[in-house]
C-alpha cells in the first residue's frame, strides 16, 4: 500500500522540522544524517503507488541500482550481482527485456512492477547511458508488450 | 444432525469418551492441526565414522550439526560469515554491518537495546523452534503482536490522523453486525437460514457486536465498554464516565483501515507469540555453544562437486584469500539457492532446475532508537504494531523492557510491497533512515524530537543471502527435486519447506533432510 495523496507539501513540511531537530544531535555524533532535503528524484519516488519514475536513468537509480549498484559496477559478497556497465549481453535489448520480465535465478521478475514503457526506458538506459555502455538503444514498449510472459 | 451443532457433538464425545477420544474426533474433522515436528529426532544405527560436510551455519546447518554429531557422524561446517546464525540475526550497540556495495553502518544503540533484522516473532505452534529453545536454554518471552491501543493510519482518511485499533475494530464489527442483524430481522436472508438459526444469529450479533435490543450499534455505555469511553470512568464526585461517539461505517469503509483488522487472526500471527529475551540471535548463540567447535567461519564455498568417492568442496578463506578444500562422504547444503545457483557445482539437472526456480524476495527493516519510550509514556502503547499506508508499512513497539526509562528501539518499518522494497534497497543507509523518520513522524510527531540513532537492513543487499527468503516460481514442478537426496548431497533450509521465511521451516527442513540422509547411510 502506498499513499495516493501523500502530498509533497506534507512531506516537505515535516522535513523542514527534521532538519532543525537533527542538527541538535549532530554534536553527540550519533546520527550521520546531515540533511533532510530529498533530492528531486527522491521527491518523485514516493509520489504515488508503484514505481512512479518513468525515465530510464531514474528507473535504474530507483530499482536496479540496489543490487547492480549505482554505476552498474555490480557487487560481490557471499554471492555476486553482475556488473551491467560494460556487459556485452546488453548489445541487443532482447536479453535484458527477457530477464526483467521473467526474472532469472534469484532475481525477481519486474513484470508486475514496471509498465511496457518503463521496461523499454530502462533497457535503453542499460544499452546506452549506464557507465560507458554505448550500444544502440532500440528497445520499444511494443517489443516489451510482445515479450511479456502469457 | 439438524439442530445439533458440531460443538455440541464434540462436547458429547468429550463427556462420554474422555479427552483422548475428543482429540481424535477433533483431528478427524480438522479442528486441530498437529505440528509436523515430532520431538527430538532419533537417528538410530551406527554411521561407522561417516563424515558429513555441512554448508552454512544458520539454524538449518546447526540443527544438522548438532543432531548428526550426536548420532555418531564426523561433522564439519563451513560458514561464510564471521559468526553463526545466518538470518537468525540481531544487531546491537557496537555491531558493524557492511552491505553489498560496501556501505557500512555502525550500530550505536544504548545498553542491551537491539533490533532483529530477520525473523522477529515465533508462533505458538512452531514446536520445533520452541523445543530447541527449551533444550538449549533459550529464554522466551511474549511477543506482543496484537495491541488494541496501537494505531491504524491512512494518509487519506480521517484527515491523516492515526486511529486507535480498538475504535476501528469495534465500530467496524458493531456496524456490520447491525446491518446483518437488521437484514435477518427484515427477513431478507430467509432463504439462507432456518428460523431457529435466524433467531440465534441475531442474538449472537447483539452479543459480539455490542448491539442494543433494537439491533442498533449506537453511542452509549454498551459500545463504550468495548471502544472506550469519551471521559473514562474514575472516582470522586465527577467519576461518572461519558460515552464515546462511534466513527461512521462509511468513513471506516472508505478509509481502508479495515485491511489490517484480521492480521493477528492469521494462524501464524495469533497471540501468544514469542521472542527470545535479548534478541533472536540468542537462538543462534545457543546453537553455537553446542556446535561452534565444528564450524569454520569466514569460509566462502566456491565449488561443490560429488562423485562415486565422495563430496569435494573448494572454499575461500575470506580473510587470507587462500583457497582450501574439504572432503566428506555426504553433504547437507543449507546455502540459500540465491548463492548456490551461482556456485560451480555438478548437482543433477533436476536439482539444478529447482535451485534456479527460486527467486529471493526483497524487504526493508529499520531499528530506530529513541531517547525515551514516548509511545508508552504519551500514547499508552505497550508493544504491538501500528500499521500505515506509508511506505514503511508498520511500526512495531518493543515487547521487552516495558515501562523502563531511557532509550529504546522500535522496528521503524517493515516493507512487503515489491516496489517499495526495491526503492529502499536502492537507497544508501542514511537516506533510508531519513525516510523512515519522515514517514514515522506522520504517526508519532515525537519522532524527530526524540530520535537518537538507527540502522536499517535491506535484504537484497545482505551479502550472505542476497534476499529475504526464497519464493518458488513453480513449486509443484520443482520442489520434490529440491527435497530429495541428490546422490550424496541433500539441501535444507526455509526455502526447502512449506514454512518459507520462518525459522521453523529451516529447522523442520533440516530434520527431515538428515532423517532421510541417515536412513540412506544406514540402510543404503
Amino acid at each position: 500500500m502506498r499513499p495516493l495523496d501523500c502530498t509533497t507539501r506534507t512531506v516537505l513540511t515535516a522535513i523542514a522540522f527534521a532538519a532543525t531537530a537533527l542538527s541538535m544531535h549532530a554534536d553527540e555524533g550519533t546520527p550521520e544524517i546531515t540533511s533532510f532535503e530529498p533530492t528531486p528524484l527522491e521527491k518523485k519516488i514516493f509520489d504515488g503507488p508503484g514505481v512512479t519514475v518513468t525515465r530510464g536513468d531514474e528507473i535504474y537509480s530507483t530499482l536496479c541500482a540496489g543490487c547492480h549498484m549505482p554505476e552498474g559496477e555490480g557487487a560481490v559478497g557471499g554471492g555476486m550481482y553482475p556488473a551491467l556497465a560494460g556487459n556485452e549481453k546488453l548489445e541487443y535489448p532482447d536479453y535484458a527485456v527477457f530477464i526483467i520480465l521473467n526474472g532469472y535465478k534469484a532475481m525477481p521478475s519486474f513484470a508486475h512492477t514496471l509498465s511496457d514503457e518503463q521496461v523499454a526506458a530502462v533497457v535503453n538506459y542499460l544499452q546506452s547511458g549506464l557507465g560507458d555502455n554505448s550500444y544502440e538503444p532500440v528497445a520499444t514498449a511494443e517489443q516489451v508488450k510482445l515479450s511479456r510472459p502469457q | 444432525m439438524q439442530g445439533a451443532t458440531r460443538r455440541y457433538a464434540l462436547a458429547m464425545i468429550g463427556a462420554t469418551a474422555g479427552s483422548a477420544a475428543l482429540y481424535s474426533a477433533m483431528k478427524a474433522i480438522h479442528h486441530v492441526q498437529p505440528s509436523s515436528y515430532k520431538g527430538p529426532i532419533k537417528l538410530d544405527g551406527d554411521p561407522k565414522g561417516a563424515k558429513v560436510l555441512i554448508l552454512g551455519a544458520g539454524l538449518a546447518g546447526m540443527v544438522a550439526a548438532l543432531e548428526l554429531r550426536a548420532a555418531g557422524y564426523q561433522v564439519e561446517v563451513l560458514e561464510y560469515r564471521e559468526k553463526a546464525g545466518g538470518r537468525c540475526w540481531t544487531l546491537r550497540g557496537g555491531d558493524t554491518y557492511t552491505e553489498m556495495g560496501g556501505a557500512t553502518q555502525h550500530v550505536t544503540f544504548d545498553g542491551d537495546n537491539y533490533i532483529n533484522p530477520g525473523p522477529w516473532r515465533i508462533p505458538y505452534d512452531h514446536h520445533g523452534v520452541i523445543d530447541y529453545c527449551q533444550r538449549l536454554g533459550v529464554q522466551l518471552e511474549p511477543f506482543i503482536q496484537q495491541n488494541h491501543n496501537a494505531y491504524l493510519h491512512n494518509t487519506k482518511a480521517f484527515g491523516g490522523k492515526p486511529q486507535r485499533f480498538k475504535h476501528i475494530a469495534t465500530d467496524y464489527r458493531g456496524q456490520t453486525s447491525e446491518l446483518l442483524a437488521k437484514a435477518v430481522d427484515q427477513n431478507r436472508l430467509d432463504d439462507m437460514l432456518t428460523s431457529e438459526d435466524r433467531e440465534a444469529l441475531i442474538e449472537s450479533l447483539r452479543a459480539t457486536g455490542a448491539l442494543d435490543s433494537s439491533n442498533t450499534y449506537t453511542a452509549g455505555d454498551l459500545t463504550s465498554r468495548y471502544r472506550g469511553y469519551g471521559k473514562p470512568p474514575s472516582a470522586g464526585f465527577e467519576g461518572a464516565p461519558t460515552p464515546s461517539t462511534p466513527l461512521s461505517l462509511s468513513e471506516i469503509l472508505q478509509s481502508n483501515l479495515w485491511q489490517r483488522l484480521a492480521d493477528a487472526d492469521l494462524v501464524d500471527h495469533q497471540m501468544p507469540m514469542f521472542q527470545p529475551v535479548g534478541g533472536m540471535d540468542m537462538i543462534a548463540q545457543a546453537f553455537a555453544r553446542e556446535v561452534g567447535d565444528l564450524i569454520r567461519y569466514n569460509s566462502k564455498v566456491v565449488s561443490l562437486q560429488q562423485d562415486e568417492n565422495g563430496v569435494h568442496v573448494a572454499y575461500e578463506d575470506t580473510r587470507t584469500g587462500d583457497t582450501l578444500t574439504a572432503e566428506a562422504d555426504w553433504c547437507v547444503c543449507t546455502v540459500p539457492f540465491s548463492i548456490l545457483g551461482q556456485m560451480d557445482h555438478n548437482l543433477s539437472p533436476g536439482l539444478t532446475a529447482a535451485i534456479n526456480n527460486v527467486y529471493y524476495r526483497g524487504s526493508a527493516k529499520w531499528g530506530l532508537e529513541f531517547k525515551r519510550r514516548f509511545w508508552e509514556e504519551d500514547d499508552r502503547i505497550y508493544g504491538g504494531i501500528s500499521y500505515t499506508d506509508l511506505p514503511i508499512e508498520m511500526i512495531s513497539y518493543p515487547s521487552g523492557g516495558l515501562f523502563t526509562k531511557g532509550p529504546a528501539v522500535v522496528l521503524g518499518g517493515y516493507t512487503w510491497d515489491d516496489a517499495q522494497a526495491f526503492e529502499f534497497n536502492a537507497m544508501q543507509p542514511e537516506d533510508r533512515i531519513k525516510w523512515a523518520l519522515e514517514f514515522g513522524s506522520h504517526i508519532h510527531p515525537q519522532y524527530l524530537e526524540e530520535y537518537k540513532t538507527g540502522v536499517s537492513v535491506v535484504w537484497h543487499k545482505v551479502p550472505w543471502v542476497l534476499g529475504c527468503f526464497g519464493i518458488w516460481r513453480d513449486k509443484e514442478a520443482h520442489y520434490a527435486n529440491a527435497v530429495k537426496i541428490d546422490n550424496r548431497v541433500v539441501c535444507a533450509g526455509e526455502h526447502v519447506s512449506y514454512l518459507g521465511a520462518w525459522l521453523e521451516g529451516a529447522i523442520e527442513s533440516s530434520l527431515d533432510a538428515i532423517g532421510r540422509l541417515h536412513d540412506k547411510v544406514i540402510n543404503g
